[in-house]
């Protein structure tokens, strides 16, 4: 199997992830682009075609990521977290947040609810619960500790699950005493 | 082992290469413990929910076969000189726009400057030539602005004259004295775009004069051959008004 097919087998995994990142079109074709350039360029430092998709991954990731350090729009937000709060948990109740939520909200409201997560947050979302890389994985592409990745994580799904209920609770789904399993 | 502890262990490592004995205690920990199960179960099924949730649409199939066909040198370059230009483009734009906030002034700014610089000369200070002939301060502002300054002949003592800046540009400015009172006129070539909002308006000597009431003063305004002129003093509006009348402008 090219190069030129492996890249094409996950190209959709590169162009989610890229739109996601940057939020527009073209710059998300154009990261992409230089991925593909970058990929086969360096296609010797690929060490395993199993891990094919998260050698693509880091080199988008990386592309993108030096050129927000170059624009300094970068922000680092690491909270030491408690890991305490159930994740379907919230205003002091536990409520299903698949029939509460995730079925009610549109799938627009779930990117725009990612998009609106910072750099930090957004990227390991999108590579752990999206792309559904390991953490190790995560870890050495956004060359980050497993305390960090960890850390974003943690707040990264609690910052969209506010979002989602949120709209949720907007668009008067679920929230209401009458929809929540207590 | 704690809850704490425990999820902070198994949220940090997910397959750890080796068992440890803490990741062990860990495991352990949760088999008898229902909050950190569900807790660590909720956890993947967010992540499972958010992973379904999100429709992944395939890459268009014109897209695809751009993004995998690369593109050639010239196109990059094509596309890199577009963006040059265009970032070129905007920072002029953004210079012209910067210059036009800093160096442009409005009518009305020019007449609180005009205000401003006959409080800053009061008492006939920072006068530059000393005369009571019109001809020498015609003379002498020959070598200092651009433009010939012709004198009203004003029935007020003439002391001299200076010159002053307005909008970065040299300007004239002429002194008198009336009933014991300095008057100031200034004549500028140049004003900004805008009409000049009088209280009043007379016609004197076949001219349209506007009187102005600026921050206490009285300020006299009318035109003549191309050239703006602005009498100002701590005199009356009747007393000032009086001297326009009586005056050949």
């Amino acid at each position: 199997m090219n190069m030129e097919t492996l890249i094409e087998d996950h190209l959709d995994s590169l162009w989610y992830t890229a739109l996601r990142l940057t939020r527009h079109k073209e710059e998300a074709e154009d990261l992409v682009q230089d991925t593909c350039m970058k990929a086969l360029i360096h296609r010797d430092s690929l060490q395993s075609r199993s891990k094919v998709k998260a050698w693509l991954l880091k080199i988008l990731m990386n592309t993108f990521l030096n050129h927000q350090r170059k624009d300094k729009k970068l922000i680092q937000q690491d909270i030491d977290e408690d890991f305490l709060e159930p994740i379907f948990y919230k205003n002091g109740h536990y409520f299903d947040m698949e029939e509460e939520i995730f079925s009610k909200v549109l799938d627009d409201e779930v990117q725009k609810a990612i998009d609106q997560l910072s750099v930090d947050f957004k990227a390991v979302i999108l590579l752990v619960d999206i792309e559904g890389l390991a953490y190790r994985e995560v870890e050495d592409i956004l060359e980050i500790s497993s305390g960090t990745l960890a850390s974003r994580l943690y707040r990264a799904r609690r910052l969209l699950r506010t979002s989602l209920y949120d709209y949720a609770q907007a668009h008067g789904f679920g929230g209401g005493e009458e929809n929540v399993v207590s | 082992m704690l809850c704490l502890e425990t999820r902070k262990t198994l949220y940090t490592s997910e397959y750890p290469a080796s068992a440890t004995p803490k990741w062990l205690e860990a495991m352990r920990h949760v088999e008898d413990c229902p909050e950190c199960k569900s807790f660590l179960e909720g956890e993947k099924s967010f992540g499972t929910l958010l992973q379904k949730a999100v429709r992944k649409h395939g890459v268009p199939k014109e897209l695809k076969e751009r993004l995998l066909k690369p593109p050639k040198t010239h196109e990059i370059t094509r596309r890199k000189s577009i963006q040059r230009i265009a970032i070129g483009v905007s920072a002029l734009f953004l210079v012209i726009l910067s210059f036009f906030f800093i160096y442009h002034k409005s009518s009305s700014d020019i007449i609180s400057q005009i205000v401003d610089d006959h409080l800053q000369f009061k008492g006939f200070s920072g006068i530059q030539v000393q005369s009571s002939a019109p001809e020498v301060i015609k003379t002498w502002y020959k070598g200092e602005v651009n433009f010939p300054v012709h004198l009203p002949g004003l029935t007020a003592q003439l002391r001299g004259a200076r010159c002053c800046f307005f909008n970065h540009v040299k300007e004239a400015l002429v002194y008198y004295e009336y009933k014991g009172s300095q008057v100031s006129l200034f004549i500028l070539h140049k004003l900004p775009e805008g009409n000049i909002k009088a209280q009043k308006t007379y016609q004197i000597n076949g001219k349209q004069v506007k009187i102005l009431d600026v921050q206490g003063h009285t300020v006299v305004y009318w035109q003549n051959k191309g050239l703006y002129y602005f009498l100002i003093s701590e005199l009356s509006h009747d007393e000032i008004l009086q001297l326009t009348r009586t005056s050949h402008i």
